[in-house]
Formats: structure tokens, sequence, C-alpha cells
């Protein structure tokens, strides 16, 4: 039985139920329609304009400049980091790929693309792993100035790898596979065939980026992005390395752009620095274009550079828009991106998206029903914790259970004053410990101090006895502490499925598996093999760059890249594991709506959903009946009863005084961030002290139950 | 001059310019938790605008200081324009989750620049020093023989002349009192009766101010042109980091101290031309800063509110 189904439901679930699901070709045209149309447009310019030199190069500086903001979208869209400075990437990118592989390294120029991506993920990286551990705006801070020191770099720089001088690329690709396709007889063809075989390659490339993105988006690294850009802080808190993941997609999205780089470079057939202005305007362009486009959707990025660049090569009145523009365009585009940013943040495809929502609106959600859940799945323990709620049977015999939770003289300070002042506190494995105090008494600083969101001055915090107090969040709650957030924070932009999807991030870690090292070891062999022979490259650099690729496709990185969602086991196992944790909080009818189109109520329960799919041993709830109705709130107790009941132990914060007083084995009290009374709750409700701190409110007979 | 003269001239001069610009950026991110990007404009805006006004509107004729004060005050009214166009619309929201901020005021920044670019001048203009119109200041030569331009004299002693009257405003007076409330708890201050709406307009405005001051403080030595507001942006915030964000006397630390940095790496290293090295050297102290002590010499680390 699902608390819902305890209840009238509220009308919007009925209005959900009633709606019709849309037609099936609607749904498949909302799924794939997209990229069927962007693989259209694809075949429609290449084949029609290659006649045409200045439209087909247009195409290869349209494909080029979506790659690269494919990639801006990765990092600004999607995690909501915004860097100034990508186009020392793109540069970088042109140069590695273009030049040094080539023509330093002797590596087959088409290789010079994947080494391109790789080592502008590693570049990305390293910049990146030198700020992610600060709010967002230093990184960009550090972008600007990565953008600034890449010209002088490139003059300190002249001695290594031959130079970061401007260069020009002396063996373009070899296209005579290509060109075997082309119809040289005509001439214009036969005069365009560089530029035309360098556009089917950016196409292709443009086509596998997005590819790679769409995976990205539906793992868990895409998962965790999009929940740092809602709310840091409740990603750490529910097990995603925030730290690495902002590195990661850093990282990323600079290999994007410096691949985009190696394609501009085969195309202007030269690669050099320019000054830093320079090199911010440009990078800049990117995150006009994405914006325009529509930030964290798979297609705005590929619109938003097609409109600056095919579709400002229109001709209006004899005049292309570029040329009528001028050197007007910088402010224009400042202007229109400041502008988009205050009036319609959502871009162009956001805007479509909308449209077509008001338009299916006869329809629900995404047309896809709830899926079956097995009964097992519905519990909040699917696995092994089953055993340790037994355990808490074993106080009957005597033997003495060894609390979850064991706090000694935890102390935390705020300039002079003492918020925590040295507490002693444990929790008994499979009850419900209620913590309770006056406003300002410390009660969230404890929370925040046991889940690692502050650091303590003193004292130790143990969990199943080990110490974990100088944990950063995210590990505390892979080994088991989970919480929910006194003022809510859920990920509003993400479905309510997902947010308990990432819940499940810190115990679904994958395993290098046997399987996994043959397939990584067969393609790098492979991959040599084909390099060596096919590509003519000497033996030593084929196999490097072979074995880099193989293992960089096996990582996890690489298979959630690369593998689409609907072949991954695992992928259905979290999804399964979500829908029957948001069947246990009666849920489940609003998986695929937006999270923040729920009620405040539901909201609280998305919250207990996600904490419960880390597979707590320990689940703080702070003050979860905050601003919510009596009949909720007895909802809500029921639910952390039947939490109890699977076996998890539950710190309760709370205001509510017949909330706790009902439910909790264990009150705690605190004032002035030292403990005052502990024990039963009508221990406790005895203690002259605990009545002093609520200046006698708790005990007017009209609030105690 | 020697080596050692011309490392602490540097220093002086060019330090305090970047902890003026540095100054603005804690101004305004101790009231409103961010970052305003179009810090480093502003210093180009304020410089063409004294150009365009001493050489164009005045043909040369009137006293520097008026256009000082003018441009001053024209600064004060683009800095609270940021705020207004592409700050203040955004509501009530949070910096850290809402990244809108980040491109409205870079956004706005371009846009002001591009203007001047347009409407002003796009090329480098020269402005005369300031003090050579002031009676009292002729060429003047201090001991050691270190022959030091008038202009230079201003360079420094402006800018810390500046930051002393500030902290002494928001130490003394109850416009002062007020903003340090808004800086420190937003909502309590506004529980108070404190307009918090109107001390961000007000530390925007100051920024500004800031900045148009720096524009023309800077220019006898560096000129009006186009690539000192992506420079003069980053190595201000540099500055307010080093010193910590939120800071006043911080960022004028910060300043001098990658001022002589770069000074430094200009005079004594070991390869052929230091000029290169100077925007390395200072990027690489701004990463070790930001992993090592990220809050910066004077700042306190910020606690979030959960």
């Amino acid at each position: 039985m699902t608390v819902q189904d305890a209840t009238p439901a509220a009308p919007t679930d009925v209005a959900v139920d009633a709606r019709r699901p849309p037609p099936a070709w609607a749904t498949v045209a909302a799924r794939f329609g997209p990229g069927l149309l962007l693989i259209g447009f694809l075949l429609w310019f290449g084949l029609a304009q290659q006649t045409d030199r200045v439209w087909i190069s247009l195409g290869v500086d349209a494909v080029a400049t979506a790659i690269a903001v494919v990639g801006v979208n990765i990092l600004l869209g999607y995690t909501g980091l915004l860097s100034l400075g990508h186009y020392s990437f793109f540069v970088f990118g042109g140069f590695i790929g273009a030049i040094w592989a080539v023509q330093d390294w002797g590596v087959n120029p088409w290789l010079g693309f994947g080494i391109a991506l790789l080592a502008g993920m590693v570049l990305g990286a390293v910049l990146a792993l030198a700020c992610c551990h600060l709010r967002g705006f230093y990184l960009t801070v550090v972008t600007l100035g990565f953008a600034l020191v890449s010209a002088p770099i490139a003059q300190a720089a002249k001695g290594l790898f031959n130079g970061l001088t401007p260069r020009q690329v002396q063996q373009p690709l070899d296209m005579q596979p290509i060109f075997d396709h082309l119809d040289l007889k005509n001439l214009q063809i036969a005069a365009n065939k560089y530029l035309i075989g360098l556009y089917w390659i950016g196409a292709a490339l443009l086509l596998f980026s997005v590819y790679m993105t769409w995976n990205l988006v539906s793992s868990r690294y895409g998962r965790g992005f999009k929940a740092i850009r809602e709310s840091e802080l409740a990603a750490g808190a529910s097990g995603v390395p925030t730290y690495w993941y902002k590195v990661v997609a850093f990282a990323l999205s600079a290999g994007l752009v410096s691949m985009a780089g190696v394609l501009a470079a085969q195309n202007t057939l030269n690669v050099g620095v320019s000054d830093g202005a320079a090199m911010v305007g440009n990078s800049f362009k990117y995150v006009v274009e994405a914006f325009t486009g529509g930030l964290g959707t798979l297609a705005g990025p590929v619109v938003g550079a097609f409109t600056f660049t095919l579709g400002f090569g229109i001709q209006v009145g004899g005049k292309t828009i570029t040329e009528r523009l001028g050197t007007a365009e910088a402010l224009f585009d400042a202007a229109l991106v400041v502008a988009i940013a205050l009036v319609a943040p959502e871009g162009i495809v956001g805007g479509l998206k909308a449209l077509g929502g008001l338009m299916t609106r006869a329809y629900s959600g995404s047309g896809r029903p709830t899926p079956e859940v097995p009964e097992a799945m519905t519990r909040p323990v699917p696995r092994s914790l089953a055993s340790s709620a037994v355990a808490t049977g074993d106080a009957a015999t005597g033997d003495p259970v060894p609390p979850v939770l064991e706090v000694r003289g935890l102390t935390k300070r705020f300039g002079g004053l003492a918020a925590i002042d040295g507490v002693d506190l444990s929790i008994t494995r499979g009850s419900v410990h209620a913590l309770i105090g006056p406003n300002g008494s410390g009660k969230s600083t404890f929370v925040n101090l046991i889940t690692g969101i502050y650091r303590a001055d003193e004292g130790r915090i143990a969990l199943d006895g080990r110490d974990i107090g100088r944990m950063s969040p995210f590990r505390r709650s892979r080994l088991g502490i989970a919480r929910t957030f006194q003022t809510c924070l859920i990920w509003r932009r993400m479905s309510v499925l997902e947010n308990v999807m990432v819940g499940t991030h810190g115990r679904n870690g994958r395993r290098w598996s046997p399987a996994r090292i043959a397939v990584g070891v067969v393609l790098a062999l492979l991959l040599g093999l084909w390099f060596h022979a096919a590509g003519g490259t000497d033996v030593v650099p084929a196999f490097l760059v072979a074995i880099t690729f193989a293992a960089a496709a096996v990582s996890d990185l690489g298979i959630a890249l690369l593998v689409p969602r609907f072949l991954r086991r695992d992928e259905r196992a979290v999804a399964e594991r979500a829908w029957g944790l948001l069947r246990f909080v009666g849920l489940e009818s609003r998986g695929r709506d937006r999270a923040g189109a729920l009620p405040f109520a539901d909201q609280r329960r998305l919250e207990i959903a996600r904490a419960l799919a880390s597979d707590p041993d320990l689940l703080l709830l702070d003050e979860p009946a905050a601003g919510m109705h009596p009949n909720e709130v007895h909802q809500l107790s029921d639910l952390i009863r039947r939490i109890r009941a699977a076996g998890i132990t539950v710190l309760l914060i709370e205001h509510h005084m017949d909330l706790v007083m009902e439910l909790s084995d264990t009150v705690s009290v605190i004032d002035f961030g030292g403990k005052i009374a502990e024990g039963t709750p009508a221990e406790v409700r005895a203690e002259p002290r605990v009545i002093e701190a609520y200046l006698g409110v708790d005990a007017d007979p009209g609030v105690a139950p | 001059m020697s080596d050692v003269t011309q490392v602490v001239v540097y220093t002086l001069t060019i330090g305090s310019i970047y902890g003026l610009v540095g100054f603005g950026y804690s101004l305004i991110f101790s009231t409103t938790r961010i970052v305003n990007f179009a810090q480093g404009t502003l210093v180009l805006v304020g410089g063409y605008l004294a150009w365009d006004l001493y050489a164009n509107a005045f043909n040369g004729n009137a006293a520097l200081p008026i256009v000082l004060i003018l441009v001053i005050l024209l600064s004060a009214l683009i800095g609270l324009l940021v705020d207004l166009i592409g700050v203040a619309p955004l509501g009530r929201f949070d910096p850290r989750t809402n990244i809108s901020w980040l491109v409205t005021t870079f956004g706005l920044g371009i846009v002001a620049e591009e203007l001047v670019r347009r409407y002003i001048s796009d090329s480098s203009q020269a402005l005369p020093g300031l003090v050579k119109s002031l009676p009292l200041f002729g060429r003047s030569r201090l001991p050691f023989g270190v022959a030091v331009s008038a202009s230079d004299v201003l360079l420094v002693v402006v800018p810390i002349v500046v930051v002393v009257l500030l902290e002494v405003v928001q130490a003394r007076t109850r416009l002062g009192r007020a903003f340090r409330a808004v800086a420190q708890d937003r909502q309590a201050a506004s529980l108070m009766g404190i307009n918090p709406t109107a001390m961000v307009m007000v530390a925007f405005a100051l920024a500004g101010a800031l900045a148009g001051l720096a524009g023309i403080l800077v220019a006898p030595r560096l000129n009006v042109r186009f690539n000192i507001s992506v420079t003069l942006g980053v190595y201000g915030f540099i500055a307010a980091v080093i010193g910590g964000l939120g800071s006043t006397r911080g960022a004028m630390i910060g300043g001098y101290l990658i001022a002589f940095v770069e000074a430094f790496t200009g005079v004594w290293n070991p390869f052929s031309s230091g000029e290169v090295y100077k925007p390395i050297a200072v990027f690489i102290i701004f990463i070790a800063v930001l992993a090592v002590r990220p809050s910066g010499l004077f700042g306190k680390k910020i606690v979030e509110k959960v």
C-alpha cells in the first residue's frame, strides 16, 4: 500500500490519469525526430551545396562550430559552468591534431581527431583540477585567464613541440576514399573536392558528438552533471562526487572543442594563437550560440551554431546577414545573449519544446505508461540491509548492539560562537531518534556536521565504528548516510524519476569485470594493427594511440558515452529501483514530470525517495514536516514508520512535537549547542530543563499529544 | 632606472590599479555574492569617456579635474546600469544555481565596449597626465635620483586615499553600516529596515566609479586602449581573490602582490624576454592560491547557509 492510496488522490493526479497517451507515432517522432531531422539536413546540405564553394565552405565552418558548441553545452547547459576560454582548446586541438601529431610524431592525419579529443580532455582536466573545488564563477575566471595566457604561452613555448607559432598544415587529410564517390567530372565538384570531403567528415563527427551527448545525458554522469547544475549541495549529499564530475564535464567539453579545432585547421590549413581579447571574444561566441539555440538541450547547440553560421550566410537584398552586421556583429551578439538570458533563457529549442507542449497538452506527460515494478523493488531496502535490521532484535537477548552513529564531543564554532558545543550522541540501529530544540539551538548545524557539509572543529563522528569526520559529503553518502534538506533541495529541472536515479549514485558503481578488460585488450590490438597496417603509422605510435583509445573506450566514461542506454542492463536496474522507490513514497504516477512542478508536500516525499535510493543505514530528516498541512504530516508519519519497518535508522529533526512524540524511540534535546536532555518521549517531556528551554510551550497540553 | 626602483615603481603604480579594480569586485561580491564580469570593461569605458570629453567635447580646454569628476559620475551611472539591466531583472535568485548573471554581466561589458568602439574611438588614444595642469606639480624628482612623473604619484596616492576613505565611510556612517549589514546577512538586514536592493545599487555604482577612476589614472601609463578590458578585468579579479574576495584592503594588497610578481618576472628571469612570462607567472600564482587558499589572505571562509 502506498501512502497515496490511503488518502483521496490530489486533483492533479486525476487529471494526469484521465489524459490519453499520445499516439505511438508522436512518441517516436518526439524521441527520434530531431536526430533524423539533423541527419536529413546534413545529407541535403552536403548534396545540394557541393557545387557552391562559398556554401560548402560555410558548411564545414558550421559543423566545426556545432561540434564546439555541443562541447560548450555539456559544460554550460548540463553542468551549469561557464567557460570563457574554450577557444584556446579549439586552437590547441588544431595544433596537436593537425600539426604535431602528424608532422612531428608521424601519426596518420586521420587519427588527429581522436588524439585532439583525448589531449583536449587531459588539458581541460588539468585546468579544472585547480578550481573545481570552488564555486562556479572561479572556473569562469580561470578560463578567462587561460585565454589570456595562451598567446604568451605560445610565445614562451617556441621550443616545445617545434613551436606554437602559427603553422601551416603540411599534410592535409588523404580523402581519396571520399573522392572516389564524388562525381569529379563535374568541374565545380572537382574544384571543391577537398572541402566536400571535409564537410562529410565534419558531419560524421558532429553526429558522433551529438550521439555521445545523447548517451551521456541519460547516464549516471549526465544525471550527476544536471544535479550539480541544479544544486551542488544536494548532489554531493546524494553521493555524486561533485568535484570529479565537474572536472569530467570540463574535460569532455574541452575535448570536443579541441576535436572541432582539428576540423577547422584542416579547413583553413593553418593554425595560430591570437591575442587574449580575441580568444575570449571567440569563446564568448560559442556561449552566444549555445544560449540562442537552447542550453541544456541536445538540439540547441546545433541549432544555435547553424543559425549563426549558415543562417547568417543567407543573402538578404544582395548581402549576407554577416556582411550587413559587419563590425556591429560583436555588439549584436552580446546584446542578443543578454536579452535571451533575461527574457527567454530556454532559447530557440526551449521555445519550440514549449510550443510542442502546448499542442500536445491533451496528452499525458511523455506518453509512456508507468512501468510495472516488481514487488521486491518497492521496498526501501532491496538487499543486504535486511539482515542488519534483524540485528536490532538481538537487543532483546541482552547483547549490546553497536550504534549506527556515534558522536563524541562534537564542536563547531562560527567566529567566537560555538553553534555545537561538545555534543555526545549515539543512535541505536533500527530506531527513530529525534533531535529537538528551540530555533537556533544548533540542530541544523549538527546535521550539516554529520553529513559533511561543515567540518567539525573538534570531536569524533563514527558510522558503524568508522571515523568519517574528515570525509566529504559524497563519501559519507556512499558509506550510508542520506539526508533531506530543510529547504527541500530537489533538482527542479530534472524529472522526478531522474531525481531518484541520481540518489542511487553511491552504491551502483561499475566494477572492472574481466569481460570489460578483455574487450579493451582486443580493441587495442585491433586498432593498433589497423592504424599500423592501413594507416601507415609506425608500430610504436600506432599502438600507443590504440591503447589510449581502447582504454578510454572501456572506461566508465567511455561506456557512458558510447553505449546507448537501452543496451545497458545496469541503467535498467537503476531505473527499476527508482520506480520502486517512487511507488514506495506514492509518487509513481508523477515519475516523468518535471520535479519543480510537484506540489510542496510531494517534493518532500521525492526528497525522501531520493535519499532512500542510496540504501542508507542512517536517514537524516531535517524538518520534514515544516510547512506541511496536518493531513500531510499524517502521511509523512506513516511513511517514516514504514521506513523504520524496513530497518533503516532515522534521525528526525523536527518542530512538530506531536510527530516527534508519536514516532520516536529516543529523543535528544539540544539548546545553545549543548545536549540538555535525552530519553524516551515521556521522560523528555517531563524534564524541567526541556520545559524551560521551550519556555513552557511544550508543557501546554494542547500541543503535547 | 635601476632594476630595483623599476620593480618598486611598477608594483606601486600598476598594483594600485589592479587593487582599485579588484576593490570593485569585492564591493559587488560582498552585497550580492556575484562577480561583475563587466568590471574590466568599465575601466576601458572610463578611459575612453575621459579622452572623448577632454579631446572632443572640450577641445582640450577644460581642466582635467572637471573631466575626472564627470567621468566618475558617468561611470557610476554605467555601473548602475549593469545592475539595473543585467542583474536586478533576474529577481531574487541563488547565484549558485541560476547562472544567468555570469552571461548578462559579461555580455553587458561587451556591449559597452562595442558601443565605445563604434561611437567614441576604435583605436588606442593618449590621455594627458592628469596633474600637468595642476599648479603644484611640475616635473618632480624624488630622492635617490628616481625620476617619477607626477601622474605616477597620483596613481599611487589616489587609490590608497580612496580605499581609506571608503573604509572610514563603511565603519563610521549610517550608510556604511547598512552596507556592511547587507554584506553580512541580506535577509536579516532587510528585516532591520535596510533596503538590500538599494545597497546593491550603491555597490554597483561605486564599483563603476572606481573603474572609471582607474581608467583615467592608468591612462598616462598604458594609454586608453581596448585590450586592457580583459587584462585589467582578470588581473583585478585575481587581486581580489588573492586578498580575499569581499575584503577591501585585501584587494589592494593583492593588487600590489601580483604587480610585484609581474615586475619581478619582467626583470629577473633566466629567459630572454621577460614580458612574455609576466602573465604566465601571474596565472600560476592565481592557480596556486585557488588550490591552496581560495579564501585569500584576508578573506574569511564563507560558510553557506543550508
